[in-house]
């Protein structure tokens, strides 16, 4: 398969330009030296379990030159010969203090030790830099550690990544259950979301209940809203780059929990010690069993449940190569009885190589590996025999070598190319009946990715810095499948078939080229108060096709082709941060404006079930979304939280649909207030607390019905969508930690929580229908998924 | 089939996480337009045949919408050459046909309405026959809450070999159409579109047991009457959409949309719309009086 990856990327021009781009650039910069000036370069570790720390701060006093950790925990700072004290800081942490003296090109590795008596960054207190708004150039940018998860009080009480996300200013969901999120008033499937580096095609577990991001195996969250780092390409709304932790490489160690719907359970430790460790995370559910009391006899040999399994290897080969390997394997089990069997998931795999060329030349190449795939079976067991059976799946393959170059304190260079093939199978179709069979197959698609990037971190003085970088994207839509040709007709009308073409060769059949600038401008007024502005421009040439009112777990990825153009949104923001002094709080505002071309959207009745023609049915129109979100956030001492408002909209307009006039998105969220507060009591109590707040979701009501053939169909005579709104949505959460035993050896901590503490009936949907016993009698019906309030009960351990 | 699929997943969900609750609510419901609407199925039955032209109520209303009296409509068999004049009577158009019918399987047909001067047209096609075996009747203990005792209907049916065909089940409790059980749409006696795949299929499990709710099974002395009404293509799709806006609840509910219409003005610059649908079918029917 990576031979085929690298011949699509060879076959194309913008890969063999991007070979050619990489070996020009290796060999530039490995000539760059600086006279009088030397390299300082190392990796920033926990001194605990050796887990390298992303975004520390090294501070170097009294030149007062800062720089950050990269992804990989390592840094490297150009100073001139001299004596220098090197802080570095990071939250939870002690700041690690070192009187060096610079004669020469050194290496310092440091492990940094977390603050006194503590566990690792439970609790804050003299922790200092996380990556905040004030440390980046870019805006929209917020990260969460696995800790930080872990206490925002939990649905079930099992603290979850998305969930979490959900208390961020600009991310919202449709409804409870509902899978997926949306960022800034776009589609669910805007979002890129990667595990180390491997996309995630359905980050959700039972539906929408639960992620497939198992917290104790994750190290590092952070979500891209705007202005995203010129390294990401293919979505439009939003990047959640999350990594995996490393394992343990000092000692063993086993984590996990039980829990009112699953358990948790995680392995790590070293191989050799400091030089290499290991992760393995399990976690199943058993939700199913927990609910057979109260399921009807007839459910009661129903099957429900997801398990994921998360593991990770790290080798350290010398002192400038360090391989990682990585992997995960989720699915969810549906099945009733022998007559329908049905299952989902995701399995993705990573290979990295870590590579230092020099002290200033850092290279990581990722070679990576998705699949999405579902499968459905029937059988009747009764008289007459029949059966059915269902497989489609997406995978990719994609290889990413990207090179960040410490050119100086004011210059750092990343810059790389992203090779991306996939392989769409929409579906296969099997039925059986008395003995007969017949099948169905559609056509698999093909689509490459090249893209290639460079990004310059600028530091022009004291008060300003630049992040200036351009993404250049091929997509192109491959052969060795059908290819159809509609025609034109009026928008809202199903395309009529002009003529099919077989296309034998894998050669494009159809391709776009994109050049993608984002750039991002800080301006620090004074220290800790700073002005932000940014553009970024991107491209989406995969699309979920899903019409119904959540994505489902058997809804199809689909490719740009010669009937489905690209989606393109250029998103403008702006922005203001400070730390007032004296205050241990960060305020900000943000705004922002989003544009959005030929967005996907479908004709009335479309039909996207295994459907050879399904681009007959789709549309595209276009998007806008606009808003200001303020957040004012508090992450040291015994009272920390944050509170935040957003206010925007999101509108669409696709030419056959609402009139052809501009109308709100189904994630139109005008107002919408996060409140998360957590208390540390003492060594033993801590508490927390989350409220959320929302406009209803726009929804459309029928004004007028048609009685046809005893069947009172509701009709909107206005023919406008999305003109009503459901009922506000508004939640409080509430939990409370109790550390039972924290020896050395072992660790315990019971979590209580309460999930929707006033009991609100949040409307997900309102829909219509007749009475069931006076058919004359229509009514509304509110659906609630969350009905009440929701106690829960974890043990967490560890030893 | 996915949705189907995907309903009765999120239905055993919602019903194992015990708290989900459905609720009817008071709703201020807007005022729309009154629309002018048709409701015209013309069958291969012998006898009356019935148009209705209508002015579409509030949709909460519990009255019977008013009628449109003013109107002039024809049908016309293209195929045969013929035209039966409908005539005004007692709140709907008729013609009666006598011992002959109208409708004749493979046949095209015009629907013509004359009202407010400007002149209006839909046409259709009248398809074949899904072949209905029997009808079965079975007395069944109580379950559980949903699965109540009483008798349980069978339908039996199969799919003609060849074409997709498209059958709309239909089922009456003494005379009257049964409103606890939904209207059901096979594709070749299954779910799904037009994929051809069941060509020729027994009707699956879903349309057998289809015909009788667990809720409200049926008792002794009842008389169930399943009716099979073959669709072309585009009146299948106008069926689909109108069950798909009647069981529009759950996690993966589509937005409200407005069903289609088949009736055009002739003159395209007029902004007069009649709305509604004109549909053909072939019926065939079996009758099983439960004992």
């Amino acid at each position: 398969m990576i031979r085929q990856l690298m011949r699509f990327s060879l076959d194309s021009f913008l890969g063999r330009f991007c070979m050619a781009y990489m070996v020009m650039l290796l060999a530039i910069s490995s000539l760059q030296a600086q006279t009088g000036k030397y390299t300082v370069s190392g990796y920033v570790k926990d001194e605990s379990n050796g887990e390298v720390l992303i975004n520390a701060t090294i501070t170097m006093q009294p030149a007062g030159i800062a720089v950050m950790t990269n992804s990989y925990g390592y840094y490297s700072v150009t100073l001139p010969a001299g004596k220098y004290t090197m802080l570095i800081s990071y939250s939870g942490f002690k700041t690690y203090q070192k009187e060096i003296e610079v004669t020469g090109n050194s290496k310092i590795d440091a492990s940094l030790s977390v603050t006194a008596g503590k566990d690792m960054a439970e609790v804050v207190i003299t922790g200092e830099k996380k990556l905040r708004r004030t440390n980046t150039v870019g805006m929209g940018i917020q990260q969460l550690s696995a800790a930080q998860i872990k206490k925002i009080p939990a649905f079930m009480g099992e603290p979850d990544i998305v969930k979490a996300l959900l208390t961020l200013p600009g991310v919202t969901t449709v409804g409870e259950g509902a899978s997926g999120f949306n960022v800034r008033g776009g589609n669910v499937d805007e979002n890129l979301i990667i595990m180390d580096e491997a996309p995630v095609y359905n980050s959700s577990h039972l539906l929408g209940f639960f992620s497939v991001f198992n917290p104790d195996a994750v190290k590092n969250v952070t979500m891209y809203k705007s202005a995203f780092p010129a390294e990401y390409g293919g979505r439009t709304s939003s990047v959640l780059d999350i990594r995996m932790k490393e394992g343990n490489n000092q000692k063993y160690q086993v984590n996990g929990g039980i829990g009112n719907v699953f358990s948790r359970l995680s392995v790590e430790g070293p191989l050799q010690k400091n030089k290499s460790s290991f992760i393995v995370a399990a976690r199943r559910s058993y939700i199913d069993v927990l609910a057979k009391p109260f399921l009807k006899a007839e459910d009661r040999n129903s099957t429900m449940y997801f398990y994921d399994l998360t593991a990770k290897l790290n080798y350290e080969l010398n002192e400038k190569n360090t391989i990682f390997l990585s992997g995960y394997f989720g699915r969810d089990v549906f099945g009733f009885g022998n007559q329908v069997k049905f299952n989902w998931g995701n399995s993705t795999a990573t290979l990295r190589w870590n590579h230092l060329f020099n002290r200033k030349l850092f290279l990581n190449t990722s070679v990576y590996y998705s699949k999405y795939n579902y499968a459905l079976k029937f059988n009747s067991d009764d008289e007459i025999p029949q059966g059915y059976d269902w497989t489609s799946d997406i995978q990719t393959y994609g290889v990413k070598p990207s090179l960040t170059w410490y050119v100086s304190n004011k210059h750092t260079i990343k810059t790389g190319v992203n090779v991306i093939y996939y392989n769409f199978y929409p579906g296969k179709g099997v039925a059986t009946s008395e003995g007969t069979k017949a099948e169905i197959i559609l056509n698999r698609r093909y689509g490459s990715e090249s893209a290639l990037f460079l990004e310059d971190t600028w530091k022009l003085n004291s008060k300003w810095q630049v992040q200036a970088g351009v993404r250049l994207n091929q997509y192109a839509y491959l052969g060795n499948t059908t290819v159809y040709h509609f025609r034109d007709t009026t928008a809202n009308v199903r395309k009529p078939l002009d003529r099919e073409e077989v296309v034998t060769s894998k050669k494009p059949v159809v391709d776009w080229l994109y050049f993608e600038p984002r750039v991002s401008l800080r301006y620090e007024l004074k220290k800790n108060t700073q002005f932000k502005l940014g553009y970024s421009r991107s491209t989406q040439y995969i699309h979920l096709l899903s019409n119904t009112a959540s994505p489902t777990p058997v809804d199809l990825y689909f490719p740009s082709t010669n009937n489905i153009k690209p989606s393109l949104t250029d998103q403008f923001s702006a922005g203001f941060v400070t730390l007032p002094a004296g205050w241990p709080v960060e305020i900000s505002a943000e705004a922002f404006y989003k544009k959005m071309d030929d967005l996907l959207d479908y004709i009335d009745n479309a039909n996207l079930d295994l459907n050879q023609f399904v681009e007959a049915d789709l549309l595209t129109g276009k998007g806008k979304s606009y808003g200001v979100e303020l957040e004012v956030k508090k992450e040291t001492g015994k009272w920390q939280g944050w509170v935040n408002y957003t206010l925007s909209r999101s509108l669409r307009q696709t030419n056959g649909i609402s009139n052809n006039e501009w109308y709100l998105s189904r994630y139109d969220r005008t107002h919408v207030i996060n409140s998360c507060v957590m208390y540390t009591f003492n060594d033993k109590w801590s508490f927390s607390g989350n409220f959320t707040y929302g406009s209803g979701t726009p929804t459309t009501f029928p004004d007028t019905r048609l009685d046809i053939q005893g069947m009172p169909i509701p009709y909107n005579s206005t023919n406008k969508r999305n003109e009503f709104r459901l009922p506000a949505y508004h939640r409080l959460d509430v939990s409370a930690t109790m550390k039972t035993r924290q020896d050395k050896k072992f660790k315990t901590e019971w979590v209580f929580g309460i999930y929707n503490l006033y009991a609100r009936q949040n409307a997900y949907s309102i829909y219509f229908r007749q009475n069931e016993d006076t058919p004359e009698k229509k009514e509304a019906v509110r659906l609630s998924i969350i009905g009440s309030l929701i106690p829960s009960v974890t043990w967490n351990f560890k030893f | 089939m996915r949705n189907k699929v995907i309903k009765y997943i999120s239905v055993v969900l919602l019903a194992s996480s015990v708290t989900a609750c459905e609720r009817v609510i008071d709703l201020d419901m807007p005022k729309g337009d009154a629309l002018p609407y048709v409701d015209a199925w013309i069958t291969d039955r012998p006898g009356v045949q019935t148009i209705k032209f209508l002015k579409s109520a509030e949709y909460m209303s519990t009255a019977a919408p008013n009628v449109i009296s003013d109107a002039q409509i024809t049908v016309t068999d293209v195929t045969a050459g013929k035209s039966y004049p409908f005539t005004y009577k007692e709140g709907a158009y008729s013609y009666d046909a006598g011992t002959t019918s109208i409708g004749v399987v493979g046949h095209t047909y015009k629907l013509s309405i004359d009202w407010k001067s400007e002149k209006f047209e839909a046409t259709d096609e009248l398809k074949r026959h899904s072949i209905l075996d029997s009808l079965t009747s079975e007395y069944k203990e109580k379950e559980d809450e949903d699965d109540k005792e009483g008798y349980y209907v069978k339908l039996y049916a199969h799919d003609p070999v060849g074409a997709v065909d498209y059958c709309w089940v239909r089922t009456y409790k003494n005379e009257a159409l049964n409103y606890h059980v939904g209207e059901l749409l096979a594709s070749d006696g299954s779910f799904g579109g037009d994929e051809g795949i069941s060509d020729g299929f027994a009707f699956i499990p879903p349309f057998r047991d289809g015909v009788t709710s667990g809720k409200h099974p049926y008792e002794k002395g009842d008389v169930v009457t399943v009716l099979l009404r073959s669709l072309s293509k585009p009146s299948k799709e106008f069926i689909e959409q109108a069950q798909e806006q009647l069981t529009n609840g759950g996690m993966f509910a589509k937005v409200l949309l407005n069903v289609p219409a088949n009736v055009k003005n002739l003159n395209s610059g007029s902004t007069t719309k009649i709305y509604g649908w004109f549909g053909t079918v072939g019926e065939v029917s079996a009758t099983k009086k439960v004992d």
